[in-house]
């Protein structure tokens, strides 16, 4: 049984000038212990797909549609009513769900110390005393490497640099042992030798916690160095998914393709000829019940104006939606 | 070889941290004394993390931020106290395209007269007519059609705003654009978009970059040479493919093996060096070598002296490990 | 979205070839052009309050233009035996003790405290630009200078200066101006700098300093430009303020001499024989009360309306 596991997941936002869906009809399993990496650039849903499970919407989105369940526990927002969904996420978030967001400034309480804020967690969902919580935090602190626990513990946010900070978020994270760790461009803010350190620091901690890890990131070099299986999303949809060697190696999907030839890679002995995908990220205000990508994809057939492409399976972990994969397509997918 | 358009010698920024009526105040040495040449057509790119005052640089040379010490020469003329006529013609050729997209154009005015602006300062082109043709022509230039002329920045997304503040750019045929970090606020999709775009019109007009980013990957792609910087100091500068295969500085070995490799096989099997400690403050700086308090291969000269940009090989290198050489 | 039902497409192959591109719409703008106070009036119109405020105002002073031209009476026309009268058809205010009619007295009033109230507001919206603006942009110590010179001015009460300087230049339209422009410049001026200090560290006022653009040029066209929204919400906020203050004055005695009447010196004049007649005191007193709230309110709409971030 899946960690966690979405079904048909639906968001949209109620703007001035219309609703944006944001998120349409997604459906994806994260298995215990695996690090999914959702690749996509603005306007793909990534983060929303993860804010709606975790019942962090703005004010103006509400969840269409979807089934979603944590260790096999329902917190689908359409089987609740709106109190019982929120009391129930209060328990799930920080408990059996924990996020990690990109910003490390904003994300820490300036007047509160470290001891505070990393207890706080721990014993809103654990029966414990202060002491006992304290003691956890600071065996925390050593397990994402912060030099020094009891003394900086008593430390305010300032007093740390952007990587400590980020490091303090993820001890937080881990405070209650969740089961799945959602991770949204944890290392984006982060200078390249920082953003290194963490993210060894998370491949590392997958050995140790068996945490399901869901890594949000625009970043295909990120993914491509921790994570098992990625996810490629474009304008709402999962457009791909499959292992990081299927997904670099072997791309079905016209938008991968794309973007994996429009990267830099500096291992490139000869240098490589960008090629760019033209146009910009789509308007999720007007948009149909067809291929998101058709606008920008240069193999678009008439058929991807008109409806939205089956999902194909290439093996157990690979699929893609795309019309090229259909058998009438001219030219097949592997060309 | 070509004289260079663009040196610097010695170049010192140094900022005024806090102090108040009795306090003195703080000196934050964000450019601590860098020299680098620059020649026609090239594109030299500047790299390093937050705070090693790469920006610094870029905004001292278009005179957003006022030198300390040292000369920024263009062309041989130093600018650094230059005024009216020289003036005027050294903002017709040095340039600049800002980092956020969002940020860099003024939300009042249309895309026409964005780009116009720099013709009706400079008083290039007489009559409105020749100013409105030169305008659509830069459209053209950067991807853009001609009739957005009359639309405001909040209504393109970030890829096409950026291009027309490259348009803008290009309005005055300046001859050395800074590019501070041009790529960095836009989608993985776009930046290619861009980064082809500033190849392409290098190409046809001749204009020297010097590239200041963070993403090491497209500055390796786009630069001939690239200078890496660490806390003010410039400590390695070489050719872009050479720098990358073997790095010589302790620093930019560092640095080149923390950068995401998108390759899955490759990424997971590369050693990768981690460097102890935290970033130092530049307001109080390690004294002799800055990168000592990090570096792996540090020795007990590296804190009495600072080491000089000194040439090994084809590279110029700031580390005693090559001294003897 | 209704994802249950599939359309019953018939897959042929013609549908498979290429699509043309001229039928994608890779580059196209997503929103049509408005500029950004066009934007700012659909918000506004969405405020209702907002919106009633407006008409009220508009209405008051298309009364206060009109009525004094139709109406049979003059502001300083004496009728002693109708004095002191109550609401009639022909006196729809009444008349005070001189039988003057009151409506059109309040209408004059009207012309009179609004005009204050406007050109009072616009003095010191342009000195306030200007003083702040220069603050703003050259800061450094001639910012530190001028500010101290503000925070000096600031400390003392505006009302002083107003009576200071009324009394000075004995009471008349140009002193009552004067004195109310020089006391309330300053927050303005406060405003702008601060707005000003912001605006030159983004990224456009940097590009126009790189191109070459003068400081003239740069103040005006693209930091005082896009200063105009938090600026247009202080000036609204002015007039009533300086309505306030101009009311205050004649209240206390040494606004406009009689018989020329502002509402404030209307006020004054019923407030003696207020116990029995008391609705002589309450027409100006609502006119001015109902005039301040609409400005307040219609305040209120233009802030949320120019606030860029809540789009």
């Amino acid at each position: 049984m899946a960690m966690l596991d979405i079904k048909h997941l639906s968001t949209e936002f109620s703007t001035e000038n219309g609703t944006v869906q944001a998120v349409r009809d997604v459906t994806i399993q994260v298995e215990k212990g695996e690090i999914l990496g959702i690749v996509g650039e603005s306007g793909s849903g990534k983060s929303q797909t993860m804010y709606s499970v975790m019942g962090l919407l703005a004010a103006n989105g509400r969840v269409a549609q979807g089934d979603i369940s944590i260790d096999g526990r329902d917190i689908s927002p359409k089987n609740y009513s709106k109190k019982e969904y929120d009391d129930l996420m209060s328990d799930i978030r920080g408990n059996d769900m924990a996020m990690i967001f990109q910003d490390p400034m904003t994300f820490l309480n300036p007047v509160l110390t470290i001891e505070q804020q990393l207890t706080e967690p721990i014993l809103n969902h654990n029966d414990i005393s202060k002491e006992e919580a304290r003691a956890r935090a600071i065996e925390l602190m050593k397990k994402v490497g912060i030099p020094s626990p009891e003394k900086r513990i008593k430390q305010y946010p300032f007093q740390f640099s952007g990587g400590m900070r980020q490091r303090i978020i993820i001890a937080m994270a881990l405070a209650c042992n969740p089961k799945v760790i959602i991770a949204d461009e944890p290392t984006t803010a982060l200078d390249v030798t920082i953003q290194a350190q963490v993210l060894d620091l998370i491949a590392n901690l997958k050995k140790e916690i068996d945490s399901s890890i869901i890594m949000i990131t625009h970043d295909l070099g990120v993914v491509a160095s921790i994570c098992d299986r990625i996810a490629i999303m474009y304008g709402g949809k999962i457009v791909e998914i499959g292992t990081a060697e299927e997904i670099f190696y072997e791309p079905k999907h016209p938008y991968t393709k794309g973007l994996l030839s429009c990267i830099a890679n500096p291992e490139d002995k000869v240098k490589k000829e960008l090629h760019p995908i033209p146009g910009s990220p789509p308007d999720l205000l007007n948009i149909g019940n067809w291929c998101p990508f058709v606008d920008r994809c240069e193999k678009a057939m008439k058929v991807c104006k008109m409806q939205m492409p089956d999902e194909k399976s290439y093996s157990s972990t690979h699929s893609c939606s795309c019309w090229l994969a259909h058998p009438l397509a001219k030219e097949g997918n592997g060309e | 070889m070509a004289d260079p358009i663009l040196e610097l010698q010695d170049l010192k920024v140094y900022f005024n941290i806090g102090g108040g009526f009795l306090k003195k105040p703080e000196i934050c040495k964000a450019v601590d004394g860098i020299s680098l040449k620059i020649y026609p057509g090239e594109t030299f790119g500047l790299v390093g993390e937050s705070g090693c005052g790469k920006s610094t640089t870029g905004r001292a040379i278009v005179k957003i931020n006022q030198p300390t010490a040292g000369k920024i020469l263009v062309n041989g003329v130093d600018i650094t106290k230059i005024k009216g006529n020289d003036l005027k013609q050294f903002k017709q050729d040095v340039q600049m395209i800002f980092q956020d997209p969002y940020a860099s154009l003024n939300p009042r005015m249309t895309v026409g007269e964005i780009i116009k602006e720099p013709m009706d300062i400079h008083g290039i082109y007489k009559t409105n007519e020749e100013k409105e043709a030169r305008v659509r022509e830069l459209l053209e230039l950067v991807g853009l059609k001609p009739d957005h002329i009359r639309r405001y920045p909040h209504e393109f997304s970030g890829g096409q705003r950026q291009r027309i503040g490259i348009a803008r750019t290009l309005a005055l045929n300046p001859k050395f654009v800074v590019c501070d970090e041009p790529i960095s606020a836009l989608d993985v999709s776009i930046q290619a978009q861009v980064i082809n775009l500033l190849e392409k019109i290098q190409a046809e007009m001749g204009i020297s970059y010097l590239f200041i980013a963070h993403d090491l990957s497209m500055v390796k792609h786009i630069s001939d040479r690239i200078g890496v910087m660490y806390l003010g100091n410039l400590v390695e500068v070489g050719e872009s493919d050479d720098l990358y295969n073997n790095p010589l500085h302790p620093y930019t070995q560092a640095l080149l093996s923390s950068v995401p490799i998108p390759d899955p096989k490759v990424a997971k099997s590369r050693e990768r060096i981690v460097l102890q400690g935290e970033l130092p403050s530049p307001i109080n700086p390690p004294s002799g070598c800055v990168f000592r308090t990090r570096c792996p291969k540090a020795m007990e000269k590296c804190a009495k002296c600072k080491p000089e940009l000194k040439e090994v090989k084809d590279r110029l290198v700031a580390c005693f490990l090559y001294d003897k050489e | 979205m209704d994802m249950s039902k599939k359309d019953e497409l018939q897959l042929t192959p013609d549908l498979f070839e290429r699509l043309d591109d001229k039928e994608k719409n890779a580059e196209k703008i997503s929103y049509e052009s408005k500029t950004y106070f066009q934007d700012a009036w659909v918000r506004f119109k969405q405020n209702k309050l907002a919106l009633v405020g407006l008409c009220f105002l508009a209405v008051m002073v298309i009364c206060c233009i009109v009525i004094p031209m139709v109406s049979p009476y003059t502001y300083d026309g004496q009728d002693m035996a109708v004095s002191n009268a109550g609401m009639s058809l022909a006196h729809p205010m009444g008349t005070d003790k001189f039988g003057r009619d009151i409506l059109v007295r309040v209408m004059c009033g009207g012309r009179i405290s609004l005009s204050v109230g406007a050109l009072a507001a616009t003095i010191a919206l342009v000195i306030g630009i200007v003083y702040g603006g220069i603050a703003g942009y050259v800061g450094g110590r001639v910012d530190m200078v001028m500010m101290r010179f503000v925070d000096m001015m600031y400390s003392i009460p505006d009302m002083l200066y107003i009576i200071m300087i009324v009394v000075v230049f004995e009471p008349s339209m140009f002193s009552i101006l004067l004195g109310i422009s020089i006391s309330s410049w300053m927050g303005m001026a406060r405003q702008v700098r601060a707005q000003v200090m912001t605006l030159k560290e983004q990224e456009f006022s940097l590009a126009a300093f790189v191109l070459g653009a003068s400081k003239k040029r740069i103040l005006f066209k693209h930091l005082i430009v896009n200063s105009m929204g938090p600026i247009i919400v202080s000036v609204t906020m002015l007039v009533p303020s300086a309505i306030f203050n101009e009311a205050f004055l004649g209240f206390l005695g040494i606004g406009l001499s009689a018989p020329q009447a502002s509402w404030g010196t209307l006020a004054n004049d019923a407030r003696q024989i207020m116990m029995a007649y008391p609705m002589q005191v309450v027409w100006p007193v609502l006119a001015i009360c109902l005039t301040m709230l609409a400005l307040n309110f219609i305040g209120d709409g233009l802030g949320d309306a120019l606030d860029p971030k809540k789009k």
